[in-house]
């Protein structure tokens, strides 16, 4: 167990089940500014469920979640995003039919405060706030190393690059917590190096939260200052990576998958 | 010009206003409104109505027609825009069929099937052209803002863009009220060129036509969507075909766009002044060197 002193993000006896499926039950964990908390468990444990109850896209049955000191359980997905939290997603959702740059700036806009009447009047103030929208979308793409690639189709990127699309994605809203929900999964060897190098710089420059949710123990080891252990649901195990490694518990979840 | 010509051209430009709606509502935004023309039959009524009985000028008319729409576009986008895509086309088909009976039923006020004649003829061609850039500009404008971005986006994925912070109903409601507006502008405009009204023109299938021409000339290029609706309105009428050839035309334009120009004929491309610009400096470069 650990104490979390004034947490950024605290998640209290968090319930959710599907039917008659439980994915998730009486979970608690909390973690602090600019930290990074891994979430770990066998397939179908609940991790994804977890982030999508803490982004919003599913009700808690039951338990409570506090961001930065106020009640977000019951708020909608784009009120929680605009709070301070962002995301990508385990299969890369991009809008199709966007450029590169275009995408990442939609999380931007509603950081400028103009209506719908003034965008159809586009008065001179609406140009500038965009120049501003597309300043920041090309910091966030400069920031994952895609400056090059503003006007490709993003659709049209192969999928490594698109990973990155995302990610600059949920950058360019400034988060103060970001969700990762298996921001390696389909990379080869080569680009999993990449992304373990390019969560930490992202992390040194801005010095953001991170829950990050991931199957490939190499990035979880390197990167998480607390790891969170879930199976069926339910938290078996949490501690530093080194603990959760020699963890017999942990090592009986996994047994029959991939664990070094 | 003969005033057969320029009555097409009216014509066409009506429908490019009302088309341009469905071109940021369902070309930009994914939602298939089968309810549009209906509101372009309250803005047409209303106005008429407003004039022949009030003796109200044109703008006030009109005006009148665009607000009376808004107030019902805003309680038929509560109840609807949250559904499913595939519901939302068969509850505005809905509310539109039935805002048409309404005109239909209502013989004391609206003249039902029989229609409503001797409204003034405020509509000139000039008048129509001026009404069809503003649309044009507020349609680029709004595609050039975050709204714009934002409606791409919920059209593609709307999971992710409320978990992105995009307010998905709000903005689909603005676009949805916009529409509205353009399609009673276009419809108090009709009113005023034709002096004459009947619920048979405000029908579905006419909201239909709408989203076929958008689609046919490009989803997301504004520029395709005006070609698309200036191609499919005005040449049947050109051409004189008989009204069935065109049903049977739309549904040859239909198959072959879904398979061999799924984004339209112009798919994303758009014409703006930037590009002319290039080119113009492309040439000027070329003539130096």
């Amino acid at each position: 167990m650990r104490e979390v002193r004034a947490p950024l993000l605290e998640v209290k006896n968090l319930s959710k089940r599907f039917g008659g499926v439980v994915a998730v039950s009486d979970f608690s964990f909390a973690l602090g500014e600019s930290e990074l908390v891994g979430i770990i468990g066998p397939n179908g444990a609940g991790k994804t469920t977890v982030l999508n109850l803490v982004s919003g896209l599913y009700r808690a049955d039951s338990g409570q979640i506090l961001f930065a000191g106020s009640d977000i359980t019951s708020l909608q997905p784009w009120r929680i995003a605009r709070l301070g939290v962002s995301r990508t997603f385990q299969n890369i959702r991009l809008f199709e039919g966007l450029t590169v740059l275009e995408n990442v700036k939609v999380p931007r806009g509603w950081h400028s405060r103009y209506g719908f009447l003034r965008a159809l009047g586009r008065d001179p103030w609406v140009g500038r706030e965009e120049r501003e929208i597309q300043a920041q979308a090309q910091k966030a793409l400069d920031l994952v190393g895609l400056a090059g690639y503003s006007d490709a189709l993003a659709s049209s990127l192969p999928y490594g690059l698109q990973r990155r699309v995302e990610l600059a994605r949920a950058l360019a809203s400034s988060p103060r917590l970001l969700l990762l929900d298996e921001p390696a999964a389909g990379l080869n060897p080569q680009e999993v190096r990449e992304l373990i190098e390019l969560i930490g710089v992202i992390r040194r420059e801005l010095g953001l939260a991170i829950i990050l949710i991931e199957h490939r123990m190499e990035v979880i080891m390197e990167l998480c200052d607390w790891i969170y252990v879930l199976d069926f649901g339910r938290l078996i195990a949490q501690g530093t990576p080194s603990q959760v490694r020699e963890d017999p518990v942990v090592i009986k979840a996994y047994l029959g998958e991939e664990f070094e | 010009m003969s005033s057969y010509y320029m009555f097409i051209a009216s014509f066409t430009a009506i429908t490019a206003i009302g088309a341009l709606g469905t071109f940021v509502l369902t070309g930009l935004t994914g939602l298939f409104s089968l309810g549009q023309a209906a509101f372009m039959g309250v803005g047409a009524y209303v106005a008429a109505l407003a004039a022949v009985h009030l003796h109200w000028g044109f703008a006030a008319s009109t005006l009148a027609g665009v607000a009376v729409a808004l107030l019902l576009a805003y309680p038929i986008g509560y109840a609807t825009l949250k559904l499913r895509q595939d519901y939302f086309a068969l509850a505005t088909f809905g509310f539109g069929e039935a805002i048409r009976a309404f005109m239909n039923e209502s013989v004391q006020v609206t003249g039902g099937a029989m229609g409503m004649s001797g409204v003034p003829k405020f509509t000139t061609p000039g008048l129509t052209l001026a009404f069809l850039v503003l649309a044009v500009w507020l349609v680029r404008n709004l595609k050039a803002s975050k709204f714009g971005r934002d409606c791409l986006a919920i059209r593609s994925d709307p999971t992710a863009a409320g978990a992105l912070g995009v307010d998905t109903f709000g903005c689909r409601m603005r676009v949805f009220l916009f529409a509205a507006a353009l399609a009673a502008l276009a419809g108090a405009l009709m009113a005023f060129l034709t002096t004459y009204v009947e619920p048979a023109m405000f029908g579905w299938m006419r909201s239909a036509e709408w989203i076929i021409m958008v689609f046919f000339g490009g989803r997301y290029s504004l520029t395709g969507s005006l070609l698309g609706i200036g191609l499919l309105s005005a040449l049947p009428e050109v051409l004189r075909f008989a009204s069935e050839l065109r049903s049977g035309l739309y549904c040859i334009i239909i198959l072959l766009i879904i398979n061999f120009k799924p984004a339209g004929l112009l798919g994303r491309w758009e014409l703006s002044w930037d590009l002319v610009r290039q080119r113009k400096a492309a040439e000027g470069g070329r003539a130096g060197a």
